[in-house]
């Protein structure tokens, strides 16, 4: 058993990563602020000093959302050489967000995703659109990253993560391959009727059968996925600047189909701020959630100080 | 209220949003099912908690804007994957009356997408 499973490739294995701003000293650092994300697929954990970007990790969650909110985090502290100790205030966020054990308080994602993107992208940013591991949420926001309106829809996994990652299972083809793929093509395919994960395996087998191309079938997956996030935007409305975030904005074959859909480009995956582009920091779309926490943690952090020294 | 789906006039037509908006709900293949929530206008009097029948709303902290002081309304959140069938009974007809949520909120924050066919307030004085 043990054997089979090495010798079996997992397709939907998406890379996990981690980074630590060399630039930075913590120790100098007033207020070390962290947030959790825990999603169903990943878990990413942030940690900020004054409101900085200082360390990141993003992985995959386990069956255990308390655990994978801890390695998450301790991965990175370990490799800043910082101690749980050392950090004065913890956001939880996400699906998973009341089994952040060392998270003092518990933010939605719809609020951490909307300050996260406002972070990374800049206060233009007026639509965002995250598209997670099993939900999709599409975000209106002002120029300080509040909500001002918002769908969510996790009632169906079609169009998430978490369904692409079946599909590039069922394709054999490795995640981050589906994208590229998908334009190998010579003609852009009829939709897929359904985007069902569960019926997807049954509609992929169908067109295998009909001698269709494998990366036409791939196409049709993506366009039919750029489809249904659509919806959910023409529901909401859609201003410029357009962002997307999540797992699934690293999907050229669903972005650029989603942009053609819409008639609107989204913004390039670059940060705002010109100080980390000049630098040329690492840009994860996966971590714009825990960004927004650590800074909810922060914002937090800063009122509470204030009513302590008023009270004292 | 109106929503655009016309992408193409979109850049030119759009105007930004002034108030906060929430959608509780879902879209699946049979259409929109979402309670709207204008909280800008919600002062949280919980006078749609008490005519609810379905008992599926309730009037607490922001969750969406933490910083926000006024308690506002919002749905339970077991009850947010199953609005379709929560709400049905107050649609008699799909909509000929106004439910009882609606008909109690006096600053008009309460409306429903079309699935039921759009009941809003604001359109019918």
């Amino acid at each position: 058993m043990e054997q089979k499973k090495e010798n079996s490739v997992e397709f939907w294995r998406w890379p996990e990563s981690n980074w630590v701003n060399p630039d930075l000293p913590w120790k100098k650092g007033k207020w070390i602020t962290a947030g959790v994300d825990v999603g169903s697929v990943s878990t990413q954990a942030v940690v900020m000093v004054d409101g900085e970007l200082f360390a990141y990790g993003n992985i995959r969650t386990g069956s255990d959302s308390p655990n994978s909110a801890r390695k998450g985090l301790d991965d990175i502290l370990e490799k800043a050489d910082l101690k749980l100790e050392n950090i004065d205030y913890c956001v939880g966020t996400g699906y998973g967000r009341v089994n952040v054990p060392m998270a003092q308080q518990t933010v939605t994602e719809i609020s951490c995703h909307a300050r996260g993107a406002n972070f990374m992208y800049g206060s233009q940013v007026r639509t965002v659109l995250d598209m997670g591991g099993q939900d999709c949420k599409a975000i209106r926001i002002d120029e300080r990253g509040k909500v001002l309106n918002f769908i969510m829809n996790d009632k169906c996994a079609a169009g998430t993560g978490r369904g692409m990652e079946v599909f590039a299972d069922l394709m054999h083809v490795p995640i981050w391959e589906i994208g590229p793929r998908s334009f190998q093509i010579t003609r852009e395919p009829p939709h897929v009727s359904t985007t069902c994960v569960v019926f997807a395996k049954s509609e992929v087998l169908g067109l295998l059968e009909r001698d269709v191309p494998e990366n036409e079938i791939i196409a049709a997956y993506c366009s039919a996925m750029a489809h249904r996030t659509r919806d959910l935007l023409n529901r909401l409305g859609i201003e410029k600047k357009f962002v997307i975030t999540g797992g699934i904005a690293k999907n050229e074959g669903v972005v650029k189909r989603l942009e053609k859909e819409l008639g609107i480009k989204s913004e390039e995956k670059v940060w705002a701020n010109s100080k980390y582009r000049k630098k040329k920091y690492p840009f994860d779309t996966q971590i714009a959630g825990a960004i927004g926490a650590a800074l909810f943690a922060y914002e937090l952090l800063k009122m509470d100080k204030i009513k302590s020294v008023r009270k004292g | 209220m109106e929503y655009i789906t016309n992408f193409k006039a979109l850049n030119s037509k759009l105007t930004p949003l002034e108030t906060m908006i929430t959608h509780y709900g879902f879209t699946d293949g049979t259409g929109d099912w979402y309670l709207v929530l204008d909280t800008d206008k919600c002062n949280g009097c919980g006078e749609c908690v008490e005519v609810c029948p379905q008992n599926i709303l309730e009037v607490g902290q922001d969750e969406i804007d933490i910083f926000r002081e006024k308690p506002v309304a919002s749905i339970k959140q077991e009850a947010r994957k199953k609005i379709r069938y929560h709400c049905a009974p107050c649609k008699p007809g799909y909509g000929i009356e106004l439910p009882p949520c609606v008909t109690a909120c006096k600053l008009g924050a309460i409306s429903h997408s079309e699935g039921w066919k759009q009941i809003n307030r604001c359109e019918k004085h």
